[in-house]
């Protein structure tokens, strides 16, 4: 936590030493994930980002999970507790071009058995007087995937992603959002560790998982937000489908409570999905694919919580303001497709302070 | 044929509704009004929930971490 402020103090240093940076925000957070399938992530964020009175903006993010998990799934792989360590790097640019905004970002990210590097192109423009935002945005991402026990395995998978988002003001008090998303991911998209128990003859047997090497993925979503007296209601509703025969719904619905310098928000998030068709706890037989991944089974997930978010400080002379925020989330998945682990329980808890100068 | 007639129809009516001027978007600029209020929160939880749900990657998804490969 304090390398984590230091991180932050010199991110925010820096971006004010920027030449008339017009608008600096610098924040951090740290995430906490625990499960009742003996898995723990602890994750810790760093973002700065800075403005300039020419339209340039410039912004760094750093993201680590730390993983500790001796889950169903390591199980099978006869280890008895995985420790791994993920580090992530962002950086972007922007220009106000066109009368709108056009950004470039790269990431790279790596742990001990998985390296991936991207970039992204994005548009944003607003038309009808502003109250029409659109944005554009087209990604790709290389990804190799490794085995912990090999250094010589060595497996690329490749993504590519393009969106498209429109934001609409309907009245003083209403927005809505519609957003649209393809995906095409080729390569090695199974687990390289997980292993299959197959009937082969009189005996079962574990195989590795083969999934196949190939998905398009689409995804709609909708959203509306509402404020009314002291109170802001957001639903939103997502729709996904890929060539894998997995079809999802997600619907989820907000209520903030705004009281200017504090606001409290109430959240529940339902998740549904079917299975991908290759998907079986068991096969009796041997199968072109083979999968027991319980992301891919049929699995409902319910997510509520709440979350302070609080101004102590907001300077009228610099126009600083200061931001903390804190949460408590719990999730629940139902899994009747899997039988070694027909529930699970979630507890995500964050903590979060920013500064926009 | 039909949803792309819809959806053009949606589009064209869009124009029409009622333009909000900046004078009445006190409320629309609070930060609890924006879409994505806190981006921190959003890339967490995007990457907590790309990893253990089937539906990941149509949100600019990343591979790997959180014990999921």
């Amino acid at each position: 936590m304090r390398l984590q402020l230091r991180a932050l103090v010199s991110l925010g240093a820096a971006l004010a030493a920027g030449a008339q940076a017009a608008d600096v925000v610098v924040s951090s957070k740290v995430q906490v994930y625990a499960d009742s399938d003996a898995t723990i992530v602890v994750s810790p964020h760093v973002t700065g980002s800075a403005t300039f009175g020419t339209g340039t903006s410039v912004n760094a993010t750093y993201t680590e999970d730390v993983v500790s998990s001796a889950s169903v799934d390591v199980r099978t792989t006869a280890s008895p507790r995985i420790y791994d360590r993920r580090q992530e790097v962002d950086f972007g640019l922007g220009q106000a071009v066109l009368g709108g905004q056009v950004s470039a970002a790269y990431m790279h990210a790596r742990e001990r058995d998985y390296t991936s590097n991207g970039g992204s192109l994005s548009f944003t423009r607003e038309f009808l007087q502003r109250n029409l935002g659109v944005t554009a945005r087209v990604g790709f991402m290389s990804n190799l995937v490794g085995r912990a026990d090999d250094p010589a395995y060595v497996a690329p998978m490749s993504d590519w992603s393009g969106d498209l988002a429109a934001t609409y003001t309907l009245t003083p008090r209403t927005i809505a959002q519609v957003a649209a998303t393809v995906a095409q991911s080729n390569g090695m998209l199974a687990s390289p560790y997980r292993k299959v128990r197959v009937q082969l003859g009189d005996a079962v047997t574990l195989l590795p998982e083969t999934e196949p090497g190939s998905r398009f993925r689409v995804a709609g979503a909708v959203g509306v937000k509402q404020y009314v007296g002291l109170l802001v209601a957001h639903l939103d509703y997502r729709l996904y489908a890929d060539t894998w025969s997995l079809l999802s719904h997600t619907a989820e619905a907000r209520l903030v409570l705004d009281f200017d310098a504090l606001t409290v928000r109430l959240r529940y998030r339902f998740y549904v999905q079917n299975g991908a068709y290759f998907y079986q706890s068991f096969y009796d037989a041997p199968k072109a694919y083979l999968s027991a991944d319980r992301e891919l089974s049929a699995f409902t997930s319910h997510l509520f919580g709440v979350k302070l978010e609080w101004l102590p400080l907001r300077s009228k002379k610099s126009g600083a303001v200061v931001r903390v925020d804190a949460k408590v989330e719990g999730m629940y998945f139902q899994y009747p497709d899997f039988p070694r682990l027909p529930t699970r329980w979630a507890l995500i808890t964050q903590a979060g302070v920013g500064v926009d100068f | 044929m039909r949803r792309a007639l819809a959806l053009c129809t949606v589009l064209a009516l869009l124009p029409s509704c009622v333009l909000v001027s900046a004078p009445q978007r006190g409320l629309l600029s609070k930060r609890c009004m924006q879409f994505n209020e806190d981006s921190d929160e959003q890339v967490l939880e995007n990457h907590l929930v790309d990893s253990r749900e089937g539906s990941s990657g149509a949100r600019g998804a990343r591979g790997g971490g959180c014990g999921c490969n």
